[in-house]
């Protein structure tokens, strides 16, 4: 059913939107990997001006994690102090970012830098995802982390400002989750991913959380931050486009709950396989975009 | 079906008089004159507006050729220049085009230039380049015929700005009717329709009509919201996209816990 998108002002059949929901919902709900990272792009190759992918891409999410973070804020798996301060720095980071993609979208320069980013980006997540699935399925140990982890706690412990979270046991600096909220914050804004990614291995290994919390407290967080970028884009940049969103939020969820049903079936290592060959493959079309001449030299974009 | 049905009147009534003066052999013997009807004079876009088809049709006093054309309010649009620099495609200039309609629909019945002259073609906005010759550049950039013959082809591309020579049909000398398409991506507002009867390089007489594209329901009230008030849009989307991923998702674990 072709529809047209008052925001993108675009045709588009919206019935393909939603199964991008339900493919990347799937992918998400199968491995337990958020997929902001993978709709902005799918967005971008179906012609959406890339301001309002990556715009609409965190919007959506507000919508894809909601049931997810209040699972584990009744089952008190946030810590809450940690998500406040760590939201001090996103909603910063956000507000920065939206700022930037408002000012690069005037130059006629977003759509470049977003592609860039995600080249960058989805090659670094994929390429080692891949190698850690290939490692892991070969049976190769991964070497133990506690040595590191030592070292690390020690440059942690001198910086200023420590704070005790008692939901987490621990005491570090407020600066490393605000600087933490800080960047997942940019590129919440600037890529319209959740951050899940970056936040996540920080949480786990350099903050030392315990696991258990880091999923609750980094869904709970990018649940806020992903709602105040979704509310700049649009009220800043008129960036977020409502029937994209709905449509994108109705199938991830669906897409997410037959992923995870069947994701519980499923060897783990072959199914990260499976979403870093994606991965890669994503960032390798977007890269080739940069390469390929373009079929018109002049390109039609939005008056900001 | 009262207009239509006055419409068809007054189309007979100009038929009969075009007849009359065709008798008479000449046309200093009435002044020539004709009757334009669209059918509509109001196109209603809702998210399921993906273009359509604008029938225009009338009669002719005297014999001759007949352009219609249909021009919309002025709408901007931005135009950036792709770069190479090394392997990778740059994003260069980016040109912002004011004071040009967004839409603008030629159709006639004979090409242009075996019509009129290239003067009054420029003084009927009739020739496209002209019509983007006038338009303003923003910043005004050092190769402006360039960026004006893109902005024609981007322009031409989406259907925006159509030319079509024979796109008028004659039936008889008297009757005529032209098909225009509306592209899905429309400047809302009012748009004007013009149509000419020409004969010998001169306009013979001239039709002035209108035509009202304007959002309607709910899609209206979401694009009106989303541009006139686009805080209150985004909380309010914001909110929503929540309530609904929540009840979803909680309707989901139910149905599967269960």
């Amino acid at each position: 059913m072709e529809i047209f998108l008052p925001i993108a002002h675009m045709d588009i059949n919206i019935f393909m939107i939603v199964a991008f929901g339900l493919l990347v919902g799937f992918l998400s709900g199968l491995t337990g990997v958020g997929g902001g990272f993978l709709i902005t792009p799918l967005l971008i190759f179906v012609g959406v001006p890339p301001l309002i992918a990556v715009g609409t891409g965190a919007a959506q999410i507000v919508g894809a994690s909601a049931a997810g973070s209040y699972a584990h804020w009744r089952m008190g798996n946030v810590d809450m102090r940690m998500a406040l301060i760590l939201l001090l720095g996103s909603w910063t980071g956000g507000l920065a970012g939206v700022r930037v993609a408002r000012w690069l979208e005037s130059s006629g320069h977003f759509g470049l830098v977003v592609t860039f980013l995600y080249v960058g980006l989805l090659g670094f997540i994929g390429l080692s995802m891949l190698l850690e699935s290939l490692m892991a399925m070969r049976g190769a140990r991964r070497p133990a982390k506690a040595a590191a982890g030592e070292k690390k706690s020690s440059w942690a412990t001198r910086l200023p400002w420590q704070m005790d979270f008692p939901v987490s046991d621990l005491r570090i600096s407020v600066l490393l989750p605000v600087s933490l909220g800080l960047a997942v914050g940019v590129l919440t804004a600037l890529m319209g991913v959740g951050g899940g990614f970056v936040m996540v291995p920080i949480m786990l290994y350099v903050l030392k959380m315990p696991t258990k919390v880091v999923v609750g407290t980094s869904l709970f967080q990018l649940l806020f931050t992903t709602a105040e970028v979704g509310i700049l884009q649009a009220g800043m940049n008129h960036a977020v486009d409502p029937y994209l969103a709905l449509a994108l939020v109705v199938g991830s969820i669906f897409g997410t709950q037959f992923g995870a049903r069947l994701g519980a079936r499923m060897p783990g290592e072959q199914l990260r396989l499976v979403l870093a060959l994606v991965v890669v493959g994503v960032a390798v079309k977007m890269g080739l975009g940069l390469i390929i001449p373009p079929e018109h030299v002049f390109q039609v974009t939005r008056v900001l | 079906m009262i207009r239509l049905a006055r419409l068809a009147l007054s189309l007979l009534g100009a038929v009969a008089m075009g007849t009359a003066s065709a008798a008479a052999g000449d046309i200093g013997g009435q002044t020539p004159s004709l009757v334009v009807g669209t059918g509509i004079d109001r196109v209603a876009v809702t998210s399921r507006f993906t273009g359509r088809e604008l029938l225009v049709f009338g009669a002719l006093s005297h014999p001759g050729s007949v352009v219609v054309v249909l021009r919309s309010p002025p709408s901007a649009l931005a135009i950036t220049q792709k770069v190479q620099t090394g392997p990778i495609w740059l994003t260069g200039q980016k040109v912002t085009v004011e004071k040009l309609p967004g839409v603008y629909e030629i159709a006639a019945s004979a090409p242009l230039d075996r019509l009129l002259p290239a003067g009054t073609r420029q003084q009927l906005g009739l020739d496209l380049q002209d019509l983007i010759a006038k338009a303003q550049f923003e910043p005004e950039p050092q190769d402006r015929p360039r960026w004006e013959r893109a902005v024609l082809t981007a322009k031409e591309r989406s259907g925006s700005f159509v030319l079509r020579d024979h796109a008028v049909k004659i039936t008889d000398g008297r009757l005529f009717s032209a098909r225009l398409d509306l592209p899905a991506s429309l400047p809302l507002g009012h748009y004007t329709l013009k149509t000419y009867l020409i004969r010998d390089g001169r306009v013979l007489a001239q039709s002035d009509e209108s035509i009202d594209v304007e959002q309607v329901g709910l899609e209206q009230w979401v694009a009106d919201v989303a541009e006139r008030k686009p805080w209150l849009f985004g909380i309010g989307l914001t909110l929503l996209l929540a309530i609904l991923g929540l009840g979803l998702g909680i309707l989901m674990q139910r149905r599967s816990g269960s």
